[in-house]
């Protein structure tokens, strides 16, 4: 497999895991531990795919989201959540709405997270 | 006496007194000349008589004694025998006479000088002579008068001390002029001194008038019996003006002058009655006519005086109307029959007529006046009875609103005397104890309630007695059956009129919906608080499963080929599986797990569901459906409702070890304000319920209260998770539904799912999957008024991704050329403080002036509280608190602009 592939994520076991799980796969990865670092790496270099967690410090998923998506279009998102939510609004529906490409509630199989960047990035190539 | 004349020689003596010691003189000195042998021969003892003269007060006993002497002195000559010589002897008895007649005329000189010289005296001696004399002889008068009078004359000096009283016993009086002497009245009274009574007369005193007939009461002494005074005086003064005291009478006024008093005073008082009384009271003779009248008559009447009543015909003037208007007969008229019955008449429902032809309720009586066993007339009494009209009217208009407060009122009331006995109860109270009133009155708590609570009730009946405040007590009402379960008393003091405590008061409140509301919230704020936690852990549990996982995948690429372990690994991960299927259930109950939101038939659903279910369940488990075919569609994930089904169902299947009936019923339910109110977040509208009923062991109450909670089981450690009925409980709230347990021990169990109903307008056909329901997306216009340049970038962004048409502005200035364009603008979202001297509320001011029915979003980094105290923001105001998630904004947005 080939992409770089920028993971953003404040859970240090699960973004390890996930850049673990990825770098196995055959992909090029960076990470990030908010949305802020995450614009910054973004800034940087240019990725092929996104994939963030929704609830963290400093900046959110979703604030990140729609800043990264202002102006890249072309950037393939995959958000991911413990699937926490807020009154009666999910926060995966929202990612979805405001500019994800795909959702993945956690806990997830490392299957299912290979399947859909693999998925998503045939499609584009 | 005093003599005036002292210089004298002599006393003056009565005429008559020296003629009488003159001839007992004269016949001593015929004796004495008789008697000797020659006689006196010179005839001197009668020139004795003469000087005799000299104590006379005037000159004509003198001449008197004169002539008696010389006729003794011959007279002795005549009848004494001569012992001399006739001519010796005549020569004798010549030179007595001659001496006799010499010292007379002497004397008479010496008288006539005497007048001479008293007359030649100064004239103010004979002037004080005169005065002094005219004084005794009026001294003596007034002795005399005073001796005579019947009064008691006394005399005091300038401090009002008696002196020189008369004997007041010659006249009855008793007190006796050494009693009085120096003492003034106030001392000779004693105690027995009436201020009040005295109060005029002491006046009179002070102001030095005279007075009349003042009568009072002499007390008695141990010598003396008690009298009554009547005392007239006047003040006298010295030739300066300077006054000297007070002189008067006193008179015994007792007996006869004191019924005279009496009888004076008697009508004094009759008339002052007469006069004072508010009564009005007039006599008639035997035509009608008055004959007398008091004040209190003509005022009620409305006439100037008594006077003016004075012979009328006091039938035809006031009363000559009867209540219904009708003309009152004067042979009707029932004041009449006191004297042509000769029999009282009392009236109290009659009106009487003013000289000004209004007319006002009375009460009259009438009395026969006899004379000589003669009716001669009637005494008439009447008062005017409006105001106790008045206040009958008011006793009972307050009665009856009394009455009705009581009886309308939504709580019991109850009245106790001392003893606790019940005097009173209203029908709330019969209603909510269901005693009949006949058992009620007169009871004792005991007598209606259990121990506990008749003690509690007694124990405060007897705290407000002794305290008199007011005592609150909540209880709960054991008795079963009864439409109250838990009261609230307020128990209070009755006052009676003295103001002494004379009972207990109570309010009885049926506080039983309140007590279970307030046990709902109870229990929905705890299960709120154990749904944020299980939220939580359930979050951070999901990670540490990513995490496990996925190096669970790695380890495995990594150790492939070898056979154990793979199989280790194997088993791991389907542990980590098995505890994300947890995690599931954690986030099922506190409604954050991800739903899809479709439109679907309850029946299908519950239909397939039995199916799965009688496969699933055993044989030892019947099921019966029931549903009715028009059954409404709902919003909700199907899964996961099938999900919610199977855990009802197993916990079923677990309430029947033995087997038994489940029956799965489905009904439309409409639940109106009050059925929604009985359960916590629950809105009034159409509902599909679905109903899971089994015939199993139940639950206690206990069980009950806590069936929702996480993790709480009833069964055995490994048999359960406790969690089925959590996620149901959870399913059902985060779908807009709800969920009700009832059960009883060995009675089974009954669950009901309410799912809200779809909008009516869907159908299966056209529902698709019902996005709407997780994105807060919208269309209307928002000007978003941020100072910071990213926050304000980002909102914007959100909200224009979501739909909506956005506007912003850095400050308020800036904001103002876009309110005054042309296009709507549907909501303004603006931070609290900003720069440029505008703040979010002088902003949102301007906003309201141009779009009245417009939405305002504060936003801002301070609590609204803090805001609203430091003027900077209203109360009761839309306000986002800083920083916020993207999802929160946007569900605020959406709510704002649909509130």
């Amino acid at each position: 497999m080939s992409g770089k592939i920028l993971v953003i994520d404040d859970d240090d076991d699960v973004r390890e895991t996930i850049c673990d799980i990825l770098r196995a796969a055959g992909y090029e990865v960076e990470q990030a531990s908010d949305g802020d670092q995450g614009l910054r790496a973004f800034g940087q270099t240019g990725f092929d795919l996104i994939v963030t967690d929704i609830l963290m410090p400093q900046k959110e998923g979703i604030e990140t989201i729609l800043e990264i998506r202002d102006g890249n279009p072309e950037i393939k998102i995959i958000a991911i959540s413990g699937g926490d939510r807020t009154g009666n609004y999910a926060y995966l529906e929202m990612a979805k709405k405001l500019g994800a490409d795909k959702t993945l509630k956690k806990p997830f199989a490392p299957r299912q997270l290979l399947d859909l960047i693999e998925g998503i990035l045939k499609r584009e190539a | 006496m005093q003599h005036i004349i002292g210089n004298t020689f002599s006393v003056p003596v009565p005429g008559r007194v020296v003629l009488l010691f003159g001839c007992v003189l004269a016949a001593a000195a015929l004796a004495f000349d008789l008697w000797l042998p020659l006689g006196v021969a010179g005839g001197l003892p009668y020139v004795v008589l003469v000087l005799l003269g000299l104590w006379a007060s005037g000159p004509g006993p003198v001449i008197a004694l004169a002539l008696a002497g010389s006729l003794l002195t011959v007279l002795g000559f005549a009848l004494s025998d001569p012992g001399s010589p006739t001519w010796v002897v005549l020569i004798n008895r010549g030179l007595a006479l001659f001496v006799i007649w010499s010292s007379a005329l002497l004397v008479v000189l010496q008288k006539r000088q005497q007048n001479a010289l008293a007359e030649a005296r100064s004239g103010h001696d004979a002037e004080m002579a005169i005065h002094a004399l005219e004084l005794m002889d009026s001294e003596q008068r007034f002795r005399d008068f005073a001796d005579l009078s019947s009064d008691w004359l006394w005399e005091t000096d300038a401090d009002l001390r008696f002196i020189r009283p008369t004997d007041g016993n010659r006249s009855g009086i008793a007190a006796p002029p050494d009693y009085a002497y120096g003492k003034t009245l106030q001392e000779l009274l004693g105690d027995d001194f009436d201020h009040d009574a005295w109060d005029g007369q002491l006046r009179k005193l002070q102001d030095r008038k005279s007075f009349r007939n003042f009568t009072y009461v002499w007390p008695g002494t141990d010598e003396f019996k008690e009298r009554w005074l009547s005392t007239s005086g006047q003040p006298y003064y010295d030739a300066d003006g300077s006054f000297l005291g007070y002189r008067g009478t006193g008179r015994d006024a007792s007996e006869g002058e004191r019924a005279q008093l009496a009888l004076e005073t008697s009508e004094a008082q009759v008339r002052l009655l007469l006069d004072s009384t508010g009564e009005a009271i007039y006599g008639i003779d035997l035509d009608g006519h008055c004959t007398f009248a008091n004040p209190a008559c003509a005022k009620i009447l409305g006439y100037d005086g008594a006077d003016e009543l004075l012979g009328r015909q006091m039938h035809e003037l006031i009363h000559h109307t009867k209540t219904d208007g009708t003309p009152y007969d004067h042979e009707d008229c029932k004041i009449y029959r006191a004297f042509r019955q000769g029999e009282s008449v009392q009236v109290d429902d009659e009106v009487l007529w003013r000289r000004d032809g209004t007319a006002f309720p009375a009460e009259y009586s009438s009395f026969p006046i006899l004379r000589d066993d003669a009716v001669i007339g009637a005494v008439v009494t009447f008062v005017d009875t409006t105001e106790k009209h008045d206040v009958r009217e008011a006793l009972a208009s307050s009665e009856e609103r009394f009455r009705s407060l009581l009886e309308y009122a939504p709580f019991a009331i109850v009245l106790q005397d001392l003893d606790a006995r019940i005097q009173l109860v209203n029908s709330t109270y019969e209603h909510f104890f269901v005693f009949p009133p006949d058992r009620l009155i007169g009871s004792v708590a005991p007598e209606l309630f259990g121990a506990g609570l008749a003690e509690r009730l007694n124990a405060a009946d007897r705290q407000v007695i002794k305290t008199g405040a007011v005592v609150e007590l909540d209880a709960d009402v054991v008795e079963q059956d009864l439409p109250v379960k838990f009261i609230r008393i307020t128990k209070f003091p009755v006052f009676q009129s003295g103001g002494e405590i004379s009972g207990v008061g109570s309010f009885v409140l049926d506080i039983s919906a309140q007590k279970m509301a307030e046990e709902r919230l109870v229990q929905t704020h705890k299960m709120e608080a154990i749904s944020q936690l299980t939220g939580g852990i359930a979050h951070d549990f999901n990670n540490l499963l990513t995490a496990v996982m996925g190096n669970l995948d790695l380890l495995r690429d990594h150790l492939e080929g070898d056979v154990l372990a793979q199989k280790y690994l194997a088993t791991a991960y389907r542990a980590s599986e098995h505890g994300a299927g947890l995690t599931d259930h954690l986030l099922a109950f506190s409604r954050r797990q991800e739903l899809t939101a479709e439109i679907v038939d309850i029946n299908d659903v519950v239909d397939d569901f039995s199916r799965l279910a009688a496969r699933t369940l055993g044989e030892d488990i019947r099921i019966e459906t029931h549903f009715p075919e028009d059954i409404w569609l709902v919003t909700a994930d199907p899964g996961q409702l099938e999900n919610a089904m199977l855990n009802l169902a197993l916990n079923a299947r677990g309430a029947m070890p033995g087997g038994g009936l489940l029956r799965i019923e489905t009904s439309n339910q409409v639940l109106d304000d009050a059925m929604a109110a009985r359960h916590e977040d629950l809105e009034p509208g159409d509902y599909v319920m679905i109903e899971v009923i089994d015939e199993g062991v139940g639950m206690s109450p206990e069980t009950l209260a806590r069936a929702f909670e996480p993790f709480f089981t009833t069964r055995k450690v490994g048999e359960g998770s406790g969690l089925g009925l959590s996620m149901v409980f959870g399913f059902a709230k985060q779908t807009g539904g709800h969920v009700v347990i009832e059960s009883e021990l060995e009675m089974g169990t009954s669950v009901r799912l309410y799912l809200p109903r779809a909008p009516k307008e869907t159908s299966i056909a056209n529902a698709g999957p019902a996005a709407s329901n997780g994105i807060p997306t919208g269309v209307e216009t928002v000007l978003v008024v941020e100072d910071q340049a990213d926050l304000r970038s980002f909102v914007i962004n959100l909200l224009s991704r979501l739909g909506y048409r956005t506007l912003e502005a850095e400050d308020g200035p800036a904001a103002m050329p876009l309110l005054e364009g042309e296009g709507r603008i549907d909501m303004l979202l603006t931070d609290v403080v900003l720069p440029a001297g505008m703040s979010g509320a002088d902003l949102a001011r301007t906003y309201r002036q141009r779009f009245p029915d417009g939405k305002v979003l504060y936003t801002s980094g301070y609590p609204g509280d803090e805001l609203s105290k430091s003027g900077r923001l209203p109360q009761d105001v839309d306000l986002l608190r800083k920083p916020y998630q993207a999802a929160e904004l946007a569900q605020t947005v959406r709510q704002v602009l649909d509130s």
